[in-house]
């Protein structure tokens, strides 16, 4: 293993994440608190711990490697590590500020609200917002913003000096390959990437603001909304504005990055026969639109004179919330009639597309197996047919199925188990509760049913079950593998 | 020695060549006309065209009068015929070129026994026991190994700690296929009998299995703590196959980098204990990735030499330990001798040049052969070969009462050598191991060879 160079990268994200830190200080200030403030203070003490860790890093690391020819090993190994690594210490970071900055919060309040901004998944223990202050909001907001795209993608993968180490990196991080890109560098793809990850989001505060919004909700709201993660300023999240167009406006972009961002930026481009490559994003539109009239209908059927313009506006902006795992709410859905909350609860499981901000086990997959199904159903009374299945015009290969079906099983397997420790953690919850807690976590949602249900929050769990989901939360967002990797000793020891 | 070879590839060819030069009387069969043309000019020997599982053919060469009978063809099948046809037709000694495992495996059905063959080389095991003795046992002694490294010699020192200091021999108990064979205690040389006392500090030799001996030798010098020995091999070839099955001691962890999707398969199928890599190992990255470089051994054993040096040299430039490697074209072995020193390299393994050696050594008829000498002529290391007429067939080696300072330590029945005991019976032909002092050493010959 080749510590010094983890250490580096470590160190590096570190420096990065104390200049955010820095910046939503500085938010904070512009927006009247004082120097004086508690959170504030908090910030500060926030930022000299994350950079003393930075330097000390930084030190011990260009001290070995000065001694060390090793600046060239960087495999796979070590890529998992680093990056298992960082999301582990980063969610420890990411709860500092409200941890250091709140009276009554304690640390494993703020691991838990850390986490969940980390990874996007927009959990909140705040049942009341009125303890916040501007700088917290901005630092939940922009914590979902660097979660959304990575961590590591945000400040390591354009170091260009790893050189096909940062392609490992990316990899291992984000759900498409380094190979979908366009660019034969993949520092310049993952810059591509930024910047239309940074320009969407202009265009959202713009389209936020000029619809009504402040200009600091606006920001808020553009950051969480790109990320698919789903922290508003309000309690009432997007019941507050109760305004049909910042309901539009947030629909639309949460449907555009729960995209696949690739895609977007080849439309962009101009590139035309892109279109025939886009058969999960036309999957996504079209389960969008049909989970949107089959929960509207299913409300009719329970309920027709209660169904009015108003629930089916509410039906629009709940669906979109859920399926790109945003978990923004406008309507409590737990009122709903049960068969409209169990195709909200499938949609969960199934999130976005690969490549973008939005969780769950990710459209492709599921397509991936249903190709997988049908050619196995026709090979049963058909067997001496040769059968390759295809996406696009890319066949896939029987090891790529078997990944996709293992990653399946082992994420539906994690979500069995997690929900058997809950149930012992939390032994007051019923089934119902426990089950949405678990996979709101794991799949990086938001809000559950029932107990932690839109209108809920989880201030009410015992802390273990608090750290037990932030846990599930980053082994959702980095697909199990980069963090569970870090628990099997073997890859600690050399090889032999 | 009358001497029949069948085959004319690269070892028929080469063990005509050493054999004739010796004075052996040697008939080599060989099926391509142009090549026994060639072979006829180049050697004292005689070389027939024909057919070596012929049954008429043989006997027309008076096969029955041959001491000898060799089938080196590159087909297994091939060569357990013509063995099996000249043993029947009378010959003393059939040896038979076997590739395939399958038939030297006798644990549930006895091939040799079966096709009436009284050995079975493999060049590639032979490689494979060469590349093995260095990897087994480090501290090994430069004796030679006995019947294809199933018996070993090593010295240690009884150290401070250990439970044997001050206990006579014959209450002590480290199992089977392990003795102790010559004690040097200050300047004087012990052979030790059963009323012999261990004290501390004395230099022993032992003999035994590999395997034995290595577990044991934490009991004789607790400062030697049994460590895991991370072994890499290059190529997943016959060589390969053949060494992972010497190296089971559980301490081996032992990796196979082959390039060949299918043999990978074939290998992690055969050995579900070692980790099989999918690679090229003549790539650096992958050498990095496998953290060469905290091996303690890397041997390279595929068939294409250049790699195997090249790969060598860098993995000892990686900071493998021990590297080791074979060499198949006889045109590279005395320039990677010559080089071994400056490249690193401990051991080069030719599998043509120790096949011709062991068989050598198989067919040698001398009944006595010293093998070392104690140290201030102390006594003889013997190995001899029981005549037909010793007195001692038949008897028990309790029963044929050696003199005292005298000890068997080996014993090699066909094929099977064991570390013997007072229970085992001695038969024509088995070779011992004997360790004697100078003045005994009359007696012992008297009584074994006659």
């Amino acid at each position: 293993m080749n510590l010094i160079i983890i250490q580096k990268l470590l160190s590096i994200v570190y420096f990065a994440l104390s200049l955010a830190l820095g910046l939503c200080m500085l938010g904070g200030l512009i927006m009247g608190e004082t120097l004086q403030s508690r959170s504030i203070e908090g910030f500060l003490y926030s930022i000299i711990i994350t950079l003393t860790l930075a330097i000390f890093l930084r030190v011990v690391s260009s001290r070995a490697s000065s001694k060390l020819e090793t600046e060239h090993a960087f495999f796979r190994r070590e890529a998992l590590c680093t990056i298992g690594l960082t999301w582990l210490s980063s969610s420890l970071i990411g709860a500092l500020p409200f941890y250091l900055g709140l009276e009554n919060c304690s640390f494993v309040d703020a691991l838990f609200e850390g986490t969940s901004g980390l990874t996007t998944t927009g959990a909140t223990i705040f049942s009341e917002f009125s303890e916040l202050t501007h700088s917290l909001f901005l630092w939940r907001s922009l914590s979902q913003w660097i979660g959304g795209l990575g961590v590591i993608v945000f400040f390591v993968a354009i170091l260009t000096s790893l050189g096909a180490g940062a392609k490992i990196l990316f990899s291992s991080e984000s759900s498409v390959t380094a190979s979908d890109f366009e660019q034969g560098r993949i520092q310049d793809g993952v810059n591509k990437l930024l910047v239309f990850y940074i320009s969407l989001t202009g265009v959202c505060f713009i389209a936020y603001k000029l619809a009504g919004m402040n200009w600091f909700d606006a920001l808020n709201h553009a950051m969480t909304t790109i990320a698919t993660g789903g922290f508003s300023t309000h309690t009432e999240s997007f019941a507050f504005y109760n305004s049909p167009l910042i309901e539009a406006i947030a629909i639309l972009f949460m449907l555009i990055s729960a995209t696949t961002f690739l895609f977007l930026i080849r439309i962009l481009e101009g590139s035309k026969d892109i279109f025939k490559k886009g058969i999960e994003v036309y999957t996504f539109y079209g389960l969008t639109f049909f989970s949107i009239i089959l929960i509207s209908v299913l409300l009719m059927q329970s309920d027709t004179a209660a169904f009015t313009l108003q629930t089916f506006r509410d039906v629009l902006f709940q669906t979109s919330s859920i399926i790109t795992t945003t978990g923004y709410t406008s309507a409590n859905y737990d009122l709903w009639v049960p068969s409209a909350q169990v195709v909200l609860m499938f949609l969960m499981f199934i999130g976005g597309c690969s490549g973008s901000t939005s969780g769950g086990i990710k459209l492709i997959r599921i397509i991936i197996i249903f190709k997988a199904i049908f050619r196995t159903i026709e090979q049963t009374y058909r067997p001496n047919k040769t059968i390759i299945p295809r996406l696009g015009h890319k066949s896939l290969s029987d090891t790529f199925i078997h990944n996709v079906l293992i990653y399946v099983i082992l994420i539906f397997t994690i979500q069995g188990i997690s929900v058997i420790v809950l149930s012992l953690l939390e032994p007051n919850l019923n089934l119902i509760s426990l089950f949405s807690a678990v996979q709101s976590a794991l799949y990086n949602i938001g809000p559950g049913f029932d107990f932690i249900g839109p209108t809920e929050n989880f201030s009410l769990l015992n802390d273990s079950s608090k750290v037990f989901l932030s846990f599930l939360m980053i082994l959702g967002r980095l697909e199990i593998y980069a963090l569970i990797v870090l628990f099997i000793p073997k890859i600690w020891r050399s090889y032999s | 020695m009358k001497i029949i070879i069948v085959g004319a590839g690269q070892v028929g060819h080469n063990l005509t060549a050493t054999l004739s030069k010796e004075g052996h009387d040697v008939t080599l069969i060989e099926q391509s006309a142009s090549l026994c043309a060639k072979l006829d000019e180049e050697h004292n020997a005689r070389v027939i065209k024909g057919n070596g599982s012929s049954a008429s053919q043989l006997a027309e060469l008076d096969v029955d009068s041959c001491d000898a009978f060799l089938a080196m063809t590159s087909d297994d099948s091939t060569n357990v015929i013509s063995c099996s046809l000249a043993k029947g037709l009378g010959a003393k000694n059939s040896i038979a070129r076997i590739h395939d495992a399958t038939y030297s495996d006798a644990s549930s059905f006895s091939y040799q026994v079966h096709f009436g063959i009284d050995l079975f080389v493999n060049p590639e095991g032979i490689c494979a026991v060469e590349l093995a003795k260095a990897i087994r046992n480090p501290s090994r002694v430069a004796i030679e190994d006995f019947a294809k490294g199933q018996i070993e010699v090593q010295r240690i020192e009884l150290a401070k700690g250990s439970k044997f200091i001050n206990k006579i021999l014959q209450d002590l108990d480290f199992g089977a296929n392990l003795r102790i064979g010559v004690i040097e205690r200050d300047d004087s040389v012990i052979i030790p009998n059963g009323d012999t006392e261990l004290l501390e500090g004395d230099q022993l030799t032992l003999f035994g299995h590999p395997d034995t001996l290595f577990n044991q030798r934490e009991k004789f010098d607790p400062r030697q703590k049994i460590e895991s020995t991370s072994v890499v091999l290059f190529g997943g070839s016959e060589t390969t196959i053949n060494l992972v099955r010497m190296l089971t001691n559980p301490r081996f962890k032992i990796r196979v980098i082959e390039k060949d999707p299918e043999q990978c398969e074939l290998l992690a199928n055969l050995f579900p204990h070692i980790d099989v890599i999918h690679g090229d190992a003549t790539s650096l990255r992958l050498l990095e990735e496998e953290q060469i470089g905290f091996a303690d051994y890397f041997v390279a054993c595929t068939k294409n030499d250049e790699e195997n040096i090249l790969t060598c040299i860098q993995a000892s430039k990686l900071g493998a330990k021990h590297v080791q490697l074979v060499i198949n074209k006889s045109d590279y072995d005395k320039l990677i001798n010559s080089l071994k020193k400056d490249l690193n390299i401990e051991v080069v393994v030719s599998p043509r040049v120790t096949m011709t050696e062991y068989m050598r050594k198989y067919l040698t008829n001398i009944q006595l052969t010293e093998l070392a000498e104690l140290p201030n002529n102390a006594g003889h290391i013997l190995q001899l070969i029981i005549p037909h007429n010793s007195p001692a067939i038949g008897k028990k080696i309790k029963d044929v009462a050696l003199p005292k300072g005298t000890l068997l330590v080996a014993l090699l029945h066909k094929f099977k050598a064991k570390v013997p005991d007072g229970d085992d019976t001695i038969i024509t032909d088995d070779r011992l191991i004997v360790i004697t002092g100078q003045t005994e050493k009359k007696t012992v010959l008297k009584k074994l060879l006659g």
